[in-house]
């Protein structure tokens, strides 16, 4: 009998999305490091715009491999983990109870928080086999080319994607315990992640952005910084603290509320249909 | 297995859910004795899938309390649950998953291991093929494999919200055995419908619940009681004086020169005594279903 029958099923469910992206990941950072060699020389005197500085970051340089392989890989890759993360995310909770599952789920004797942390392990479990896989892509192309970077270098930039990943993980959680539609639960992560992205990358090249930048949890997971001064543990804790800070209120969000039996249909007329304001309101007002 | 302290197996106080402001469900008192299989009976929309998931904490009541086993339903729910097998009134389940895996799944999330000669029993009755994807299963295959799922860990207390519906008529009565099994072992069952004559089949007792209201909770047996009778008699003689039928429970609808056509409720010997002085040369009778018993009960809220 399965201690964590809850886990198992979220990883049968991911697998295949965990392994296919693992898969594009492993296949572009091999693309990467094949054709850096024939880049080097060409990029060295390249004169790149200034809304290209975020993308190489501390690496200084796109020619070297560390502004390379920051620039072609590790400033793009995570969002594909975050993709799978929000898509699991959502899907766990607010997915469950559109398509009707989470009634019989939850009519067993387990607790709602209990569903809530296997469903986050096993999609945790999934984002980070997905990042593990890219990893061998640049071993097997250090062993083909001229790429001087160590291998424990990448392997840190390699984890460095998690924590932003497991953030966005904890947000899309949080929206699909709050909200009863899968739909709202992913535009709700979604808004946050573009804006994120934007702030972080398009920040980089306005002066005024520097300090309002800092809110952008892609500032903290900043892959140019770990690529040149190796894994930072102040910045990965700071993400997986607002991380925690986001499941604990999915469990605290999960715990209160009803179970729509098939879910809640979210559209701008519900929305508006909450907050009109009622006639007898207003009759109130005017006596 | 049973209730370990004495008293009702599932009760009900004051049970109330309203949804912005619109009440669902309107102070339900309700108490269900162990062994005994209660028809939870109302139309569409009276409430009945509201009241089995608020014992099940899907849903949280606006005020009222509701105890199944001795166990608080809101504050001891994982007791509840751990103790309650349940089938839900729109049965959802992962397609991609062989009716193995599901119970495999809803088994390993029991406290106990279900006994697989219990599960391969249930599955043979109702001649259930388990090792098909439940994608590939028709409506009525689905509501199989949720009474499978629902009576698992053989628990003591079992909430089935509709749990014949898309069945034929030999798998209702394959269900109905097994409900019958399980009462016969000390469960209790509590089951809602909307048709009459599974509950008169099954059920002991029903509560009939009209837009969240109960209406009315009786044994079946006093449901038909009340049942109203039609009678047609011929005289060959002709139709004696009015008033001849003034008799209790005894109502005059209609007189020809040799008929007189009547309603009786209850008792129909007063009605055949007076009879007898006459010469009757024939007597039809009819019964208005329990159907339309209840359909009177939907109707117009019948007196307490």
């Amino acid at each position: 009998m399965s201690r964590v029958p809850v886990l198992r099923k979220t990883l049968r469910d991911q697998r295949w999305i965990a392994v296919g992206v693992g898969f594009a990941g492993f296949l572009i950072g091999l693309l990467d490091v094949f054709i850096y060699p024939q880049y080097r020389d060409q990029l060295k005197d390249f004169q790149y715009p200034d809304a290209f500085k975020g993308f190489v970051g501390e690496a200084g340089s796109i020619a070297t491999p560390e502004g390379f392989i920051t620039a072609e890989f590790f400033s793009w890759i995570p969002l594909l983990l975050i993709t799978i993360a929000i898509i699991g995310g959502t899907g766990a909770l607010a997915g469950e109870e559109g398509t009707g599952t989470l009634d019989l789920l939850l009519a067993q004797p387990i607790a709602r928080r209990r569903l809530l942390l296997e469903k986050a392990a096993g999609l945790v479990a999934s984002v980070t086999l997905a990042a593990l896989i890219c990893f061998p892509a640049f071993l097997i192309g250090k062993a083909f080319v001229d790429f001087d970077l160590g291998a424990g270098r990448l392997f840190a930039t390699t984890l460095n994607m998690l924590p932003i990943a497991y953030l966005f993980l904890a947000l899309a959680l949080w929206g699909s315990a709050a909200l009863p539609s899968r739909g709202a639960a992913a535009m709700l992560a979604i808004v946050v992640v573009v804006a994120a992205y934007f702030l972080y990358t398009v920040g980089a090249a306005v002066d005024s952005f520097e300090q309002p930048r800092k809110i952008s949890p892609f500032y903290w997971a900043d892959p140019s910084h770990v690529v040149v001064h190796g894994f930072d543990w102040a910045r990965s804790g700071l993400l997986l603290g607002v991380a925690a800070v986001f499941l604990a209120l999915a469990a605290w969000s999960f715990e209160r509320r009803d179970i729509t039996a098939g879910g809640r249909e979210w559209s701008l007329a519900s929305v508006w249909s909450r907050v009109r304001p009622r006639p007898e309101r207003t009759e109130q007002a005017n006596a | 297995m049973t209730n370990p302290g004495a008293g009702p197996t599932l009760r009900t106080e004051g049970l109330t859910k309203s949804y912005d402001g619109s009440l669902a469900l309107d102070r339900l008192d309700l108490a269900i004795e162990p062994g005994e299989i209660f028809g939870f009976l109302g139309p569409n929309g009276a409430g009945k899938s509201t009241t089995i998931r608020l014992l099940l904490d899907l849903i949280r009541p606006t005020a009222g309390r509701a105890f199944i086993l001795g166990f608080d339903c809101q504050r001891q729910s994982r007791e509840v649950r751990a103790r309650t097998g349940y089938l839900p009134g729109d049965l959802r389940l992962y397609p991609d998953l062989t009716g193995h895996e599901m119970a495999g799944l809803i088994g390993s999330m029991r406290d106990r291991e279900p006994d697989a000669a219990y599960v391969r029993h249930l599955a043979s009755t109702l001649e259930l093929d388990l090792n098909r994807k439940v994608g590939g299963y028709s409506k009525g295959t689905r509501q199989k494999l949720g009474v499978v799922l629902a009576m698992l860990g053989r628990p003591p207390m079992l909430l089935l919200d509709e749990p014949t519906s898309g069945l034929d008529p030999i798998m209702q009565h394959a269900t109905w055995e097994l409900l019958r099994e399980e009462v016969a072992r000390g469960a209790t069952v509590f089951f809602s419908s909307h048709v009459m004559s599974e509950v008169e089949q099954v059920c002991g007792r029903v509560g009939i619940l009209r837009a969240g209201r109960l209406v009315a909770v009786e044994p079946v047996a006093s449901l038909k009681e009340h049942a109203l009778r039609r009678i047609e008699v011929s005289f060959a003689d002709g139709v004696p004086q009015p008033g001849t039928f003034a008799l209790p429970g005894v109502r005059e609808i209609e007189r020809h020169a040799t008929t007189v056509h009547l309603e009786v409720t209850g008792d129909v010997d007063p009605l055949i005594k007076t009879l007898a002085a006459y010469h009757v040369i024939d007597i039809r009778t009819e019964q208005r279903g329990l159907e339309e018993i209840l359909l009177t009960y939907y109707r117009t809220e019948a007196p307490k």
